[in-house]
């Protein structure tokens, strides 16, 4: 298929065209959904070498599954997003043992969040915000408001209802202000 | 400005979910690299152990197609419809004329020899099969 016409194509018609042995389908979806995979997964784990590994993973399933690919009843994407976010959240579990109020620390060696504030680094500071969150509000924040994902559409990756969605983003952005806020003076959160 | 603008203005998180949407983390190019290695390597896979052309929706069966595949398909169908006329056509015609269709098939003489043979056999058979006589 010409270049031009990768280009625009549909993922789901991209996912047909691989399963169908072509190549150059490959590349277009390769180029097109891996930086969404990392993106969402680094948001989920606060580890790139994990998210890699994770957006790997998520990328391999799908070209598992293409050949079996129901055209019609899911997005791609939506299956993309509930695959990375389901494969960082198993890895976010393993990783328990660990309390909420003990992963709301940062780890030793690491800078605080009021440093981190002050070096005006804010997304650093949102990442280990959103790491104290509980998975279900921390993917769902991350979907609606880094990833801009609609409520409908989050409640088809989290297999939830509308209402549900809006009532964990709510929660978690709750959260994330007490964190992020509380400490405003300290933070130097008014100058800037 | 829109509504959903003048709202996040006013969010105070605002600022670091846009310092985030900035920060947006890259695929470098081994990861790139390992993700296309295993989209061949899977190619290469549904090629050897199945059809590997993508499976579009499969369309429900209908009455006449599912009755057909649980009886075995048209050949099959085909000799059940022939036995069933035929048996249809014994039952309206009476056994009497079967041997005017067997004549018809095997001649008058074929339909005496079938009337006299002994289908059960005689004591002298009896005996030679149970190794008695003699």
């Amino acid at each position: 298929m010409a270049f031009d016409a990768l280009i625009e194509a549909s993922e789901e018609a991209l996912l047909v065209l691989y399963a169908n042995g072509d190549s150059a389908a490959a590349r277009a979806l390769t180029l097109r959904l891996t930086p969404m995979a990392l993106r969402v997964a680094t948001r989920m784990l606060g580890d790139g070498s994990e998210a890699e590994d994770v957006a790997q993973e998520a990328m391999l399933r799908l070209w598992r599954v293409a050949p079996e690919w129901r055209q019609g009843e899911a997005k791609v994407s939506t299956w993309l997003y509930r695959v990375v976010s389901n494969l960082a959240t198993d890895r976010l579990r393993k990783r328990r043992g660990v309390s909420l109020e003990e992963a709301a620390e940062p780890e030793d060696g690491k800078p605080a969040v009021v440093d981190l504030m002050i070096d005006a680094d804010r997304a650093e500071a949102l990442q280990v915000a959103l790491a104290s969150l509980p998975d279900r509000q921390r993917q769902a924040v991350v979907l609606r408001h880094l990833e801009g994902l609609t409520n409908p559409e989050i409640a088809q990756v989290m297999e939830i209802g509308v209402e549900a969605v809006e009532s964990l983003t709510a929660r978690g952005k709750r959260a994330l202000t007490t964190m992020l806020a509380g400490r405003r003076e300290e933070l130097g959160y008014d100058h800037g | 400005m829109t509504m959903g603008d003048k709202d996040k203005t006013h969010d105070p998180l605002e600022v670091f979910f846009g310092a985030a949407r900035a920060a947006t983390p890259e695929p470098s190019p081994a990861l790139l690299a390992r993700v296309l290695a295993d989209a061949d390597a899977a190619m290469q896979r549904h090629r050897q152990t199945g059809p590997h052309a993508a499976v579009a929706r499969v369309p429900r069966r209908g009455g006449l197609a599912a009755l057909l595949a649980v009886l075995g398909g048209w050949r099959t169908v085909g000799g059940l419809v022939t036995a069933t006329l035929a048996g249809l056509w014994i039952g309206f015609a009476g056994s009497d004329r079967l041997s005017d269709v067997a004549a018809g098939y095997l001649g008058g003489g074929a339909v005496e020899v079938l009337g006299t043979v002994d289908l059960l056999p005689g004591d002298d058979v009896f005996a030679l099969a149970m190794g008695t006589e003699g």
